[in-house]
């Protein structure tokens, strides 16, 4: 791995921002690309987080902290990734289910997405079924994720894969969905594509579909 | 039921294992949504735990704390619905009982010092309503940046302890025996920032960047905490319960071991000399620090969840848990739905009683029951225990 790089990968997995910024403006510099840059430094640094993160050795302040790390790097990065025309991983939609507001597990699994290379267009909480309908007709959509943390709430997802269903979207975009109720069983039950039970996992999950 | 939550708290065998908790979502979310059944049509919540079985659990503060040089202002939608300069407040700052829960909508609530202001907002949902959980979520903390610090400990620092022993008393009379009203105190001091003051993700932001004005912060509400608990001296009541609403996905084990255990250690041993049992509310997902629990010298960790809700289950807390603390709760709500066949139902629940044999337990539903659950699920628990005594 180029020294460069390497700092960059040391820097997001201690959670230093700044640090992270210096090197990814010196790995600018130094004529590597942006594409490497990302991959090779931040996404694999993110991937390592969600390692430690599922083998317990990180939790949610260590996940967090290299997650903002991370962002800072993209944040000088994403410009000239658009200008050499490199593709995000894919692009996901997020929000928690119409009548719930917890936010912070919706949170972390954006944090983590965007950390292994995807586009995320959060929806933010309380959204209404027609809303995640409306953000896939937009196109270009690979995955919609969903979150919900109260047994009253979750019913909604289903709601909204009904609305997908009879919107003739279902099969444009994979499903997954997440929160403290939720199981592996109640995802079959409602025609989901997948469950994750934790941010790192969701990440995961949502690779195995555009892999 | 009184009697048998007593009995369990004093180490001395009930004649039948207690089983007590909340109803009061699936009470109101039913009234809300006129799907409450017709034989329960008319009656109060107490009269309904009288039917179903199941021993009404309640909550109140044995005291309140006088915020001086403090004026507060809530506004709800824009219009201004409350202002008073030296509040006394139970629960500061989530201020249940304070925000509107009757009607959907964003309550601003302002705090106003000589040193400066803070704000913060609940917003509470129709859906919220509907469904009985008519608690405003905080969708903002009071604690948004490092000045904000300084304001926080003024007003934490210029308070005072105010008993309401009085009011206390009243509300356990009207509770009376088929049911146990909880004493209160508020979150330890690490959940208190990570839950009210600064919100979850913002605390693990504030305690990396900031750590020493974070400890600094955490040291002023540990000290009114432990003068609060000193002057629960002269209140006589046989067990008092935290409100942390502790989960180790957020409090995970090394925060648990830095900032919560030694908090937990020194007031439990405050409490216990006054004579009290203490319990803590751990509603959440316990998994990652079940086995540091038996450490905290907590007596009873209540409305404790497990799977499959939470990825705690129940045999390894009830395992780990063999010398205390005593649990109370332990049945998933997600056994009340009706995505889990009655059989399925039955028999988690006579594997559950054939576990716990005559071992000490306060049985109940985590964390509560539900607006969609099946009461009569719980009426079969209740019939269940009373027809086998200890």
């Amino acid at each position: 791995m180029n020294e460069i790089i390497k700092s960059i990968y040391t820097a997001v997995l201690s959670g230093d921002m700044t640090t992270t910024q210096e090197q990814v403006e010196q790995a600018v510099g130094s004529g590597l690309t942006p594409a490497d840059i990302l991959q090779e430094g931040l996404i694999s640094a993110m991937t390592e987080v969600g390692r430690r993160f599922e083998e317990g050795e990180y939790y949610v302040p260590e996940m967090l902290i290299a997650a903002r790390a991370m962002k800072a790097g993209l944040t000088i990065l994403k410009p000239l990734l658009a200008a050499s025309d490199v593709q995000p991983l894919g692009k996901v939609i997020l929000g928690t289910v119409k009548g719930d507001l917890h936010d912070i597990g919706k949170n972390l699994v954006s944090m983590m997405l965007e950390g292994a290379g995807f586009e995320i267009i959060d929806l933010g909480v309380d959204v209404p079924p027609d809303k995640f309908v409306e953000a896939v007709k937009s196109g270009g959509i690979d995955v919609l994720g969903m979150s919900a943390l109260l047994t009253t709430t979750m019913p909604l997802m289903k709601t909204t894969i009904d609305a997908l269903v009879a919107a003739q979207l279902r099969d444009q975009v994979k499903v997954i969905v997440g929160g403290a109720p939720v199981t592996q069983s109640y995802a079959d039950d409602i025609g989901a594509d997948g469950y994750a039970p934790d941010a790192s996992r969701a990440a995961s999950l949502a690779k195995s579909f555009v892999g | 039921m009184r009697q048998r939550v007593l009995a369990v708290l004093q180490g001395e065998k009930p004649d039948r294992t207690p089983f007590i908790d909340r109803i009061d979502f699936w009470y109101k979310g039913r009234t809300q949504v006129g799907k409450l059944p017709l034989e329960f049509q008319g009656m109060t919540l107490p009269e309904v735990h009288g039917i179903v079985g199941m021993g009404h659990q309640d909550w109140d503060y044995p005291y309140a704390i006088k915020y001086k040089k403090l004026e507060i202002i809530l506004t709800f939608e824009g219009e201004r619905i409350f202002q008073e300069v030296d509040p006394e407040i139970t629960n500061f700052p989530t201020l249940w009982g304070w925000i509107p829960i009757d009607k959907p909508g964003v309550t601003t609530t302002e705090l106003i010092t000589p040193v400066g202001k803070l704000s913060f907002q609940h917003r509470l949902l129709k859906e919220s309503i509907s469904t009985g959980t008519t608690r405003p979520q905080m969708i903002s903390h009071p604690i948004k940046d490092l000045h904000d610090f300084k304001i926080y400990e003024y007003i934490i620092e210029n308070s005072e302890f105010v008993p309401r022993y009085e009011a206390f008393t009243h509300r356990e009379d009207e509770i009376g025996d088929h049911g146990y009203l909880v004493p209160i105190i508020e979150r330890i001091p690490f959940q208190h920032l990570l839950i009210d003051a600064i919100g979850e993700l913002e605390t693990f932001y504030m305690l990396h960047d900031n750590p020493k004005e974070f400890r600094r912060l955490l040291g002023v509400i540990d000290e009114q905490v432990t003068d609060k608990l000193k002057r629960l001296a002269d209140f006589s009541a046989p067990y008092v319960e935290f409100t942390d609403n502790l989960d180790g996905f957020m409090t995970n084990p090394l925060l648990f071991q830095e900032y919560v255990l030694p908090a937990f250690q020194s007031y439990c041993e405050i409490l216990h000399g006054q004579g009290k049992k203490v319990g803590d509310h751990t509603d959440g997902d316990l998994k990652a620090i079940v086995h540091l629990l038996p450490e905290t010298d907590l007596d009873v960790c209540e409305s404790f969840t497990p799977a499959p809700t939470t990825s705690c289950t129940f045999e390894e807390a009830w395992k780990l848990w063999k010398g205390g603390p005593i649990i109370w709760g332990g049945i998933a709500s997600y056994y009340l739905e009706d995505r889990v066949s009655e059989v399925e139902f039955r028999e988690h629940i006579e594997h559950l009683l054939q576990l716990i044999g005559d071992s000490p337990i306060i049985l109940g539903v985590g964390d509560a029951v539900m607006s969609d659950n099946d009461i009569d699920r719980v009426r079969y628990i209740a019939e269940r225990i009373e027809n086998h005594p200890i």
